[in-house]
């Protein structure tokens, strides 16, 4: 019989790009080619050279500086969104299922709400009540992640309550917080651990949404969406400025998609082959 | 004239292991029945599953699979799956988890007829409907509309056995099918499926470890072991093995009961509103040694009495005591009463080590780890396990070692009631038997007091001395298990006897004899 093709390199696909967009990133925290800000008007919209391997903009800022300090700002602020959406979400969604009854149905019609706000409304109304910044970006769009990640915890954990490993547990005296602890979340990490990953690839996303609407940290610090929104008015002069942030994105997205659907694949006992 | 199904020489590996399944041939022919029988590892279930295309990955298949002389086994898998279901149609084991819990049960019996593309969304409807009503769930019983998890697991073998028929297959697979069912439901299942079969003219291969279940379906049996074919033939009476009364003394003067129930009643709200009583005014009590059988059909109420009386559950009125205080409170410390549960694959936490999950009783006795630990490997050693197994998961055992484990970890807090929530319904019978000297053992040396819950009678007259019957919610009958085992007062016990399967019905298959090549 024909054997299932191994699917594992969407894993490695996803890794390996994942990496290619991390490391340039993470190289900024401590260098640069150029200060992301230094503005140079003698070098405005050059072509690439050696001296500014992707060019630079209108304002003679170094393209790969940039990119790189975008970059790790837009995936900054995914992952403070994401921690903080895992932070309450999970915590919510474990307790509606470990309580059930009217707690579960609360915290559930609660999030039904949170999740019908678009993350860009929110981050709209706050920034019009905070003013742009990091953390109103992060809150936004963890706020927006939220009610997901407190039903996918939700649905997972039911499905772990009824199993009789955990009633033995309950039989050994043990409370509801520390079964939830110690049986329900080990037991649905798993899932959380792929719904983290899609999750962050969705925040960046946002994220660039947001900043191009101006609404992520504010100027001058670079982020993958304006630099989007500056380039757009010199699209026909140089589309580079607004390929490569665009690639960027669709990058950093892509490999944490594939990366989370190999997790998926690999981890899911039902999809992938008996170790 | 060629048989609808030929196997020739099929062998089963994974790459660099000897073979699980060797050179088994067989035919099967138009509306005719074969049964496979051997015990679990024999490679019967490989077998099913290679026919319908299913094989695990990693495992290799060599021989030949001709469904009306058409080789299958090398089909492409968009091929295969045109063939399963139209032609092929398989009745899994687990009514559980064959069924999608998120569908309603309409839907998942009209989807063979849509992936199949037959008739419109309308007619498939009423297709499921009527498929559902021939199986005996009309909708006043079980609507179409109803999620799985309404339904009981009888009832949901029905529904995977009308999906399976949905799209008119000539063959029908079935792996197991009622081994997770009790064996008043078996048998009504058992009855159905012949009757489906014999009406449609379906072939069948049913695949199962009791020969009594094949007897009861086949003319026709092959005996696998060690994935070989070493006997076919004639489907048999199975031997019956000589279970004779056990001595049962420990005659006390009236004893304070360890457990006591008092008009413990409790209701469940159904989905359509209506309220069902799953519990209804049980007294029972057990004395301290005293091993109790409580025996009764699916859907009698056993499971929630049993959670009722160890205190996973609350009941709505009645009281239940336990060495004179309230189960449920949660100030009362659980170790005097344990349980082992049903299905040693679902009462072990996968992520944990054998060690952690023995102590697991022990957490609120505040022992030192090194006393903790002997009493781990104590508990180990009373079931015959080694002490190395505390670093192992319980995936790395089988489920007669599991239900050793689960029996390790009830004793490991030195109970004085141990419920056993049909400890041996899901092994197989050399299992079963191990285990249950095992329990009687066991008993014997720490006289502990059984609450025995199961429907096998058998097994309740091996271990227990008394035995209450419960049907509708209610105990229907109560006395001296040979009382009842030979003068059977209440219809519910008397079902339960009827429903033991030996003698084993006549078989009702007509066709005439196929030729099978060992």
């Amino acid at each position: 019989m024909a054997e299932r093709p191994d699917r594992n390199w969407s894993l490695w696909l996803g890794v390996a790009i994942t990496l290619a967009i991390l490391l340039p990133a993470a190289l900024s925290l401590v260098w640069t080619p150029y200060p992301p800000a230094a503005i140079d008007i003698k070098a405005r919209l050059q072509g690439w050279s050696p001296a500014h391997p992707l060019g630079t903009d209108p304002f003679g800022r170094d393209v790969l500086s940039m990119l790189m300090a975008g970059t790790r700002n837009s995936f900054g602020i995914a992952l403070g969104a994401v921690a903080l959406s895992v932070g309450i979400g999970v915590p919510l969604g474990a307790l509606a299922a470990a309580r059930g009854g009217w707690l579960d149905d609360l915290l559930m019609r609660g999030s039904d709400l949170l999740f019908a706000f678009p993350a860009v409304l929110t981050a709209i109304m706050l920034a019009a009540a905070l003013g742009p910044s990091m953390g109103v970006a992060i809150l936004a769009i963890g706020l927006f992640n939220l009610p997901v990640l407190a039903r996918v915890t939700r649905s997972a954990a039911v499905r772990i309550w009824p199993r009789a490993f955990v009633q033995a547990a309950r039989l050994s005296g043990k409370s509801r917080t520390r079964i939830t602890l110690e049986h329900v979340l080990p037991n649905i990490m798993d899932q959380l651990l792929v719904q983290v990953t899609l999750q962050l690839a969705l925040a960046i996303l946002t994220e660039a949404g947001l900043g191009y609407l101006g609404l992520s940290v504010p100027p001058p610090a670079p982020t993958l969406g304006r630099m989007l929104a500056d380039a757009q008015s010199f699209l026909a002069v140089s589309p580079r400025l607004a390929i490569l942030p665009g690639l960027a994105i669709a990058l950093a997205v892509l490999g944490l998609n594939l990366l989370g659907d190999g997790l998926r694949d690999r981890l899911d006992p039902r999809l992938s082959r008996q170790p | 004239m060629t048989g609808l199904l030929e196997v020739e020489h099929l062998t089963i590996r994974s790459p660099g292991d000897p073979p699980l399944v060797r050179e088994v041939s067989f035919r099967i022919a138009h509306g005719e029945r074969l049964g496979i029988v051997g015990p679990s590892g024999s490679g019967k279930s490989l077998t099913a599953l290679a026919i319908a295309g299913l094989l695990p990955d990693g495992l290799t298949v060599e021989g030949s699979v001709r469904l009306d002389g058409r080789e299958i086994l090398d089909l492409p898998e968009a091929e295969l799956a045109r063939l399963r279901g139209r032609r092929i149609a398989m009745v899994f084991q687990e009514p559980l988890t064959a069924l999608d819990p998120a569908r309603r049960i309409g839907r998942q019996v009209a989807e063979p007829l849509a992936i199949h593309g037959l008739g419109t969304p309308l007619e498939r409807m009423a297709r499921a409907e009527a498929l559902l009503r021939a199986v005996g769930l009309p909708p006043e019983r079980a609507s179409p509309d109803s999620f799985p998890h309404e339904l009981s697991g009888g009832q949901r073998q029905r529904v995977l056995i009308a999906a399976a028929l949905a799209a008119g297959p000539d063959l029908l697979l079935a792996d197991e099918p009622t081994t997770a069912l009790d064996l008043v439901t078996q048998r009504q299942i058992l009855d159905l499926m012949d009757e489906l079969v014999a009406g449609r003219g379906l072939a069948l291969l049913l695949v199962s470890h009791d020969e009594g279940v094949i007897a009861r379906m086949c003319r026709h049996v092959l005996v696998m072991e060690a994935g070989r074919i070493i006997r076919s033939g004639p489907a048999a009476a199975p031997s019956t093995g000589g279970a004779v009364l056990p001595p049962q003394p420990r005659e006390r003067p009236e004893p304070p009961a360890l457990l006591a129930a008092s008009g413990v009643s409790r209701r469940y709200r159904l989905p359509g509103g209506a309220i069902r009583q799953a519990v209804d005014r049980v007294d029972l009590a057990v004395a301290p040694g005293e091993a109790v059988g409580l025996v009764g059909g699916s859907g009698s109420g056993k499971s929630t009495l049993v959670r009722l009386l160890t205190g996973l559950e609350r009941p709505d009125a009645g009281l239940v005591r336990l060495d004179g205080r309230d189960p449920a409170e949660p100030a009362v410390p659980r170790h005097p009463v344990q349980l082992v549960f049903q299905d040693p694959f679902d009462s072990l936490d996968p992520r944990w080590r054998v060690g952690r999950i023995l102590a697991e009783p022990l957490h609120g006795l505040r022992l030192a780890p090194a006393v903790r630990h002997r009493r781990v490997l104590a508990a180990l050693a009373e079931v015959g396990l080694p002490a190395e197994a505390v670093r192992r998961h319980p995936h790395t055992f089988s489920g007669g070692q599991r239900q050793r484990i689960a029996i390790a970890r009830a004793l490991v807090a030195h109970p004085r009631l141990v419920v056993l929530d049909e400890p041996l319904s899901a092994l197989d019978r050399p299992l079963q038997e191990q285990v249950l000297e095992l329990l009687a053992a066991l008993r014997a040396r720490h006289g502990l007091a059984y609450l025995l819950v199961s429907h096998d009678l058998d097994i309740v007259r091996r271990l227990c001395s008394r035995v209450l019957v419960m049907a509708e919610g209610r105990i229907v009958e109560e006395g001296p298990v040979g009382q009842v085992l030979l003068r059977p007062a209440s219809a519910a016990a008397r079902a339960l006897l009827a429903a033991r399967l030996a003698p084993p019905a006549p078989p009702v298959a007509p066709p005439k004899a196929g030729d099978y090549e060992p």
